[in-house]
């Protein structure tokens, strides 16, 4: 797992996340997101799914929309959807991701097998309420083999 | 980038309002007006909000002027606090960005018979009820889970499929925004996923900066005013701040992804891709239109359930129903939304689509959208401040028809960012202090608690100060917290 920082922005919440691979960087960037909905974590995975997505809009979309897009693909829209999914989990079915084996990170698709942990707010503390992963400020970057994103929370 | 101050022009045009000439920018349609005082134009600079009113008014088709109020700060694109209006029959936009993610975000109030006096003693049962009666915290559901079918319904009825259901009366809607329901919703324009997160969180508060207060009327200034609105010096009301929940969050995310596309293929050239938009009469336009229609109207619901369950716990504190006690809407407003409202445009009446993103409707004493009841004295105007101070009930003047299409501010703002705060206090100091002061909290999360305190938000009556000194609304009387629930 990579690290993450919380970064100053006037009304919600910033976030930094670094990691060595696409992949880390994703389960970091989701790590960093419920650190901030919740107090008190889920012991335990009780539930696996597969998340599987696709970035597949036409290229010249793909490249006039965003200052990351490449011809591979748009790694900002990857990293807001994957983490769109994981929310709308926590929000319908209470899920908090606990673990990550990516069978593909990027750069137009994730595929994964994720462990979900079940929220109780009876016995659970949280914190925040994300309403969204916007789009404002968004960055991915990799350099030298080192990664790094930031993105703001609408909460 | 929020975080470097503004360094761009800001000239007084007097009557409290900062000018941002057009010429400022290459792309800007108009100028931007931003009202403040000279205290809050000094921390409103410092925040760079007024580049983003300065790119608000490069939007296709923006009429008069990228307009802001006194509780500015930066947002997604359009600055909270931000006003924009656009002719839609001269190919003038509507942006998601210009509403925001939390669709129909509003408060309401209600009024009461009873006194600070007789509930000052039974404050602690008061809010202990209200909190245990109303579902509130993250991951919280609501009392019904609807199906897809019902939602269906409720987006296009809003606050009436609740009343109709038996829950609260005809006067509820006459004294809601609207109706409680804007007409043209689209159920078919809103996504199954929003549907999903949307169908057990119908009167439920959520977290962060949504609330309940329990509070006095410590102040009034226009007795004949209060006098029409039900409110009285002393007399005891209740407050709800709370929006669409996950369905209007995600109506917006989806079409967000949309906009983005159609701006390009439209040929906009927008100087912050936060401010997609597509024409107002264009199958995107028109689709958003639909979709944030029923989120709108699905808040409604939301605030109007929301309501029956404060009157429910009241009730059952003083062993009285709501009616005996007085328990009567005052009104409820939205400040995220975009409409399609009549106003004067150079002369000449237009249909503009006017986005008020953390701004409030104000109409004056004659409107016709304003309730009967109020029409000889104007539309109330509920602005909520931190909780640790006071709100504000204002009434709409024709000041604000001509200046600012019938728009005001619509709350204190805030000044510092959460992670600032939480470095600054501690949730169970804020509660101590808050106690020491007479206002009881009762929330779920104390960490969130801390972000909500008060030295986090401007302070509300400077803001409103602005709004009634630049004669946008007059205000009626102060509100003062006497028990806070959160999330």
């Amino acid at each position: 797992m990579g690290t993450f920082t919380v970064f100053d922005h006037t009304a919600d919440v910033g976030l930094e996340v670094r990691a060595e691979s696409l992949a880390d960087l994703l389960a970091t960037a989701a790590r960093a997101v419920f650190d901030q909905i919740l107090e008190d974590w889920p012991d335990a995975a009780e539930v696996q799914e597969d998340l599987r997505f696709e970035i597949s809009d036409p290229l010249e979309e793909v490249l006039a929309r965003s200052p990351m897009a490449t011809p591979e693909g748009d790694l900002g829209e990857l990293l807001v959807v994957w983490l769109q999914e994981l929310l709308y989990r926590f929000e319908t079915r209470r899920l908090v991701p606990l673990s990550f084996d990516f069978a593909a990170a990027g750069p137009c698709e994730v595929r994964a097998r994720v462990g979900f942990g079940r929220f109780d707010p009876a016995r659970h503390r949280a914190r925040l309420e994300v309403k969204a992963v916007t789009y404002h400020g968004l960055q991915v970057r990799e350099e030298g083999g080192a990664w790094s994103a930031r993105f703001i929370l609408d909460v | 980038m929020a975080g470097q101050a503004y360094s761009g022009p800001l000239e007084n045009i007097g009557g409290y309002r900062w000018r941002i000439p057009k010429s400022y920018k290459s792309g800007m349609n108009v100028d931007g007006i931003i009202y403040a005082d000279e205290k809050l134009i000094e921390q409103i600079r410092h925040d760079n909000a007024p580049e983003q009113v300065a790119n608000v008014a490069c939007l296709p088709g923006i009429v008069r002027a990228s307009l802001a109020m006194p509780d500015i700060h930066w947002g997604y694109g359009f600055p909270i606090g931000g006003v924009a209006a656009t002719d839609p029959a001269a190919g003038g936009v509507v942006s998601p960005g210009g509403v925001g993610y939390d669709i129909n975000c509003g408060v309401r109030i209600l009024r009461s018979d009873l006194t600070a006096a007789e509930v000052r003693p039974r404050i602690e049962e008061l809010v202990a009820q209200i909190f245990a009666h109303v579902p509130c915290g993250v991951g919280v559901g609501g009392p019904v889970r609807f199906t897809e079918k019902e939602l269906r319904r409720l987006v296009v009825e809003g606050a009436s499929y609740i009343v109709r259901r038996g829950h609260g009366s005809g006067e509820d809607l006459e004294r809601t925004e609207a109706g409680g329901a804007l007409e043209g919703a689209d159920p078919d324009a809103v996504s199954p996923r929003a549907y999903e997160r949307g169908r057990d969180q119908v009167g439920t508060l959520g977290a962060g900066n949504h609330f309940l207060e329990v509070q006095v009327v410590d102040e009034v200034y226009d007795l004949a005013t209060a006098e029409a609105f039900g409110v009285r010096e002393g007399g005891v009301t209740f407050m709800i701040h709370c929006g669409s929940r996950g369905l209007g969050h995600q109506v917006c995310d989806d079409y967000l992804k949309t906009m983005r596309g159609a701006a390009r293929r439209y040929g906009f050239d927008l100087p912050d891709p936060q401010l997609c938009c597509a024409p107002v009469h264009s199958d995107e336009g028109q689709a958003y239109l639909g979709a944030m229609r029923a989120a709108a109207n699905y808040a409604w619901a939301n605030r109007q359930l929301l309501m029956v369950l404060v009157r429910e716990a009241v009730s059952k504190v003083f062993g009285q129903s709501p009616e005996r006690l007085g328990l009567h809407l005052v009104y409820d407003v939205a400040h995220n939304i975009a409409k399609l409202e009549s106003h004067d445009v150079g002369g000449c009446t237009k249909t503009v689509c006017i986005h008020r993103k953390g701004a409030t409707r104000a109409f004056p004493a004659g409107h016709p959208e304003v309730p009967e009841a109020y029409r000889a004295v104007g539309q109330p105007v509920l602005i909520p401040g931190d909780m640790g101070r006071y709100s504000f009930l204002l009434v709409g003047l024709p000041q604000a028809m001509a200046e600012t299409f019938g728009s005001v501010c619509h709350g204190a703002g805030r000044a510092m960012s959460r992670h600032e705060a939480q470095r600054r206090v501690r949730g169970e100091q804020v509660r101590q202090d808050l106690a020491a002061r007479g206002i009881l909290v009762m929330t779920r999360s104390w960490r969130g608690l801390a972000e909500e305190y008060s030295g986090a938000y401007k302070d509300v009556a400077d803001v409103v100060g602005v709004v009634a000194r630049a004669g946008l609304a007059r205000n009626v009387c102060r509100l003062r917290p006497l028990g806070v629930i959160k999330g």
